[in-house]
């Protein structure tokens, strides 16, 4: 197993005016991992993932993929490196059928329709939507719409996903369902970052954790010294969500 | 001597075009909305002060008082009946609303009035005053006045009043202001009535100075649009030095360039500004992700 | 996405085929060609407005180059408007790409402002260089009847010839619909920020349409130039025109395959009953209609007044799943 880092986060650091947003943040992710990231409210968790995908550019600091540096990519080049994003407010293409949403994502890599609907069906099948394959996308109900986010991002072939709070809105069935699904694209060697605020999940989820606070990285390692460590247990006092 | 006549009509032309921009970056700083319409109702202005003076021997700087109550309906009419329904609901419906009001206008006024030119005549509006060796004219000059007078007040209003810093809250970000129990819909309307206040009392006080017909609107907006984007959104001391600096550009190029270029020019400073720089000078950070789309 | 069925589509073709030599009352026959040659140029428009969500009120711009540039080289070097209209639609393309370039970064309305400026920018050209495009007083071409060089004396050859055109534009639109390049500007359209998440290069899909749109509207352009055999540029690059192409579109349709023409059919009529009525004493009250069902449509009927029509025709239908809070 190589010990080639597929992200390398060094010292972002991300303002808005007065606000820092990100602060000095640095963690790696190897192939193959799954590593989750936590952090009260503003902790500054979605702004990374911004950075990172390319929607916002950061003010300090350098991010390389698969040892080529990305600052300066715009969010569909990185896409095209193998790095996708989802979003935590889900924006289906809405007049589109969900084959078609899918389509989209996987025209990257396939560049005819027939090809690309191939390839959809595909992915449609691996995330057990494939029954709702012609459903207007705006139809959906929540749980559906987050399926779809993914489905549409697995089909751009990614090496690296980054799912953002994929699991909020969910009742505990379709949890488990989509804790199942993550488990099962893992096992494909897919890497996922996941920004996660349901604790229960993202700690049986992942194998590493990242804890942001107020922008900055406060604590990083396995679940179980996370749930330990006076500092997180600290900056999340006064949140609903305390640690099991 | 030809500088000092170059800067001093390069100065008195940016006050023109800042007293018309003034309107435009209140509604378009707070409102975010692009009003197509506005150089319509700049043209709404000089016919008020035409017929004023026609029918009634009203030289302009006395309609123009009488003016805002008249442009205030005007206003309100049109940010109730329309630019509020257009608010959050993406571009086609933003766009083209008030491109349809300005068509609407302007093709009203070809019909009522008719293509002719039109001037305004009188003691008023052909005074001259002879500062330093130039000459300047009166009405030029009460309007550049007025300019800085007017921006001044909103300056002041927006700054130092609850209600302007109402305003300004509703400008940065209007679902906090929402949350602070800020009337936006009453924000929206005052701001869009007051913009559209100083747009007519601008096309009142330059009346005596140009040709008053239909599409004398359509050149002058494109204009302020410039200004305003360079002088930054919702900053009054932005549209006063944004008018200026093309007020400037446009003597000092109009001496050298063909008017097709001068055109080509505002195209190319419109662009680069709001590539480069989209806050323009004196704008608020932000102002990139302008252009209202669709309120997630 | 058309899901109309091919059988349908080819019954419609010929319908339209056919329609023109119908009447011989010359005004309907106008009125016919007309339609025809403005959905054509309104389906044009449509690819950048309607597909790719850039509202362009500066086509005027390409229309006029298309109808500038086929009637100089037939006055100047002989050159069939027929091959002309292709240099017309290169140079209209070429224009297109290198402004594109810069202004589609631009949002929406600015986008917009933007277009308007670049045609007010021709207009002044086209008036000022007097030696290139006669000036002000425009340009005429000889009415003699000459279908090498693109002139007939019947109006129902024009009707046919402008179907052609508009089965090149709506071909496109329908080729386009069915390519990646029509996924990706239906999904730009819809969600740009998550188009651009799943690898869509979102400023060079939107430059291609451009270019594509310009290259067919100035098509039409000349199409217009030898059908109306004189042009100016108070026509040619005038708001007007650019304001009706969007106007069509709106009303018909943005976005679909039909709308430019469905909107023709609708807004050709009024525009010509319009003047015939008042006539040219009351020039511009056409366009106070413009501006007043403009405002209508964008705030009632957003999607088209056709489409506006079979909602509320139709009962709600079957929803798979209720709609989401």
């Amino acid at each position: 197993m190589t010990a080639q880092a597929l992200l390398n986060v060094e010292r972002v650091t991300k303002r808005f005016g007065g606000l820092t947003a990100v602060r000095d943040v640095s963690f790696t992710v190897a192939e193959g991992d799954m590593v989750g990231v936590i952090g009260p409210n503003g902790a500054g968790k979605t702004t990374l993932f911004s950075v990172l995908s390319g929607f916002l550019q950061s003010d300090a600091g350098e991010v390389h993929f698969d040892g080529r540096p990305i600052d300066r990519l715009s969010p569909e080049a990185r896409c095209r490196l193998g790095l996708c994003r989802t979003f935590q407010l889900v924006r289906p293409f809405g007049n589109m059928s969900v084959l078609q949403n899918v389509m989209v994502g996987a025209f990257i890599r396939h560049r005819t329709p027939a090809a690309a609907r191939a390839e959809a069906e595909r992915v449609l099948e691996l995330t057990g939507l494939s029954g709702i394959a012609s459903v207007l996308a705006r139809t959906l109900p929540v749980e559906l719409r987050k399926r779809l986010e993914v489905a549409r991002a697995l089909a751009t072939s990614p090496r690296l996903l980054l799912l953002d709070e994929v699991f909020a809105g969910l009742n505990p069935t379709e949890i488990n369902g989509m804790v199942e699904f993550l488990r099962r694209l893992h096992a494909e060697r897919l890497t996922l970052l996941i920004i996660e605020h349901v604790m229960a999940v993202i700690m049986t989820v992942s194998q590493r954790i990242l804890v942001l606070h107020e922008g900055a990285k406060i604590a990083e390692g396995p679940p179980a010294d996370i749930a330990r460590n006076p500092r997180v247990v600290e900056a999340y006092l006064g949140e609903e969500y305390l640690l099991a | 001597m030809i500088f000092v006549e170059l800067a001093v009509a390069g100065i008195m032309l940016g006050g023109v075009y800042a007293l018309i921009s003034i309107g435009l970056t209140l509604i378009f700083g707070v409102l975010r909305v692009v009003n197509f319409a506005h150089g319509e109702m700049l043209m709404l202005g000089m016919f008020l002060a035409y017929w004023a003076y026609t029918l009634a021997g009203l030289p302009a700087w006395l309609t123009a008082p009488l003016s805002i109550p008249v442009f205030a309906l005007l206003g309100w009419l049109v940010y109730r009946l329309v630019v509020r329904r257009t608010l959050g609901m993406g571009d086609v419906v933003q766009i083209f609303a008030t491109v349809g009001i300005g068509v609407l206008l302007q093709n009203g006024a070809l019909v009522l009035w008719t293509g002719d030119f039109r001037t305004v005549r009188g003691d008023y509006a052909e005074a001259l005053l002879r500062i330093g060796g130039v000459q300047l004219s009166l009405p030029l000059l009460v309007a550049f006045a007025v300019a800085i007078v007017v921006s001044g007040i909103l300056f002041l209003l927006l700054n130092l009043t609850l209600e302007g810093k109402a305003v300004r809250a509703v400008a940065q970000d209007p679902i906090s202001a929402l949350a602070l129990a800020i009337d936006t819909d009453r924000v929206y309307m005052k701001t869009f009535v007051a913009g559209v206040c100083c747009v007519g009392l601008a096309g009142v006080l330059l009346a005596p100075n140009y040709p008053i017909f239909p599409a004398i609107g359509v050149s002058f907006g494109l204009v302020s649009y410039v200004v305003v984007v360079l002088g930054g959104l919702g900053s009054m001391v932005g549209a006063l030095l944004g008018g200026f600096i093309i007020g400037m550009i446009e003597v000092v190029s109009g001496y050298f360039l063909a008017t097709a270029l001068k055109q080509a020019l505002y195209f190319v400073i419109f662009v680069l500004v709001l590539l480069v720089r989209p806050q323009g000078l004196f704008g608020q950070r932000g102002a990139e992700t302008m252009g209202f789309g669709k309120i997630v | 996405m058309t899901s109309a069925r091919p059988a349908v589509l080819i019954a419609i073709v010929l319908a339209l085929a056919v329609l023109p030599l119908t009447t011989s009352n010359g005004y309907y026959q106008d009125v016919i060609v007309q339609i025809y040659m403005w959905a054509a140029a309104a389906a044009a428009w449509n690819l950048l407005g309607g597909y790719a969500g850039q509202f362009s009120l500066g086509h005027a711009a390409f229309f006029g180059i298309g109808a500038y540039t086929s009637s100089l080289l037939f006055l100047k070097a002989g050159l069939t408007p027929w091959l002309g209209m292709f240099a017309g639609g290169a140079l209209a393309a070429l224009f297109a790409l290198v402004i594109g370039y810069l202004s589609i970064r631009l949002r929406g309305p600015f986008f917009t402002l933007s277009t308007i400026a670049l045609a007010e920018v021709l207009l002044i050209l086209a008036v000022h260089w007097r030696q290139l495009t006669g000036g002000a007083e425009g340009v005429s071409l000889p009415p003699t009847p000459d279908p090498v060089n693109f002139t007939f004396d019947d109006r129902r050859v024009y009707g046919l010839v402008g179907l052609g055109f508009l089965l090149v534009t709506m071909g496109a639109t329908y080729m386009i619909e069915r390519s990646r390049l029509g996924y990706y500007l239906v999904a730009i359209r819809e969600e740009e920020e998550a188009a651009r998440a799943v690898g869509v290069p979102v400023l060079r899909v939107k430059l291609i349409a451009a270019v594509v749109s310009a290259f067919l509207t100035a098509l039409v352009g000349t199409f217009y130039a030898q059908y109306v055999l004189w042009i100016e540029p108070s026509h040619m690059f005038s708001l007007d025109v650019s304001i009706q192409l969007a106007l069509i579109v709106i009303i018909g349709g943005l976005g679909t395959l039909f709308g430019p023409l469905i909107g023709a059919a609708l807004v050709i009529p009024l525009n010509m009953f319009l003047r015939a009525w008042l006539g040219a004493a009351v020039s511009g009250l056409y366009l106070v209609v413009y501006g007043f069902v403009l405002v209508l449509v964008v705030l009632y009927a957003r999607e088209g007044v056709w489409a506006e029509v079979r909602r509320r025709l139709r009962p709600a239908g079957p929803r798979s799943v209720q709609e989401p809070a």
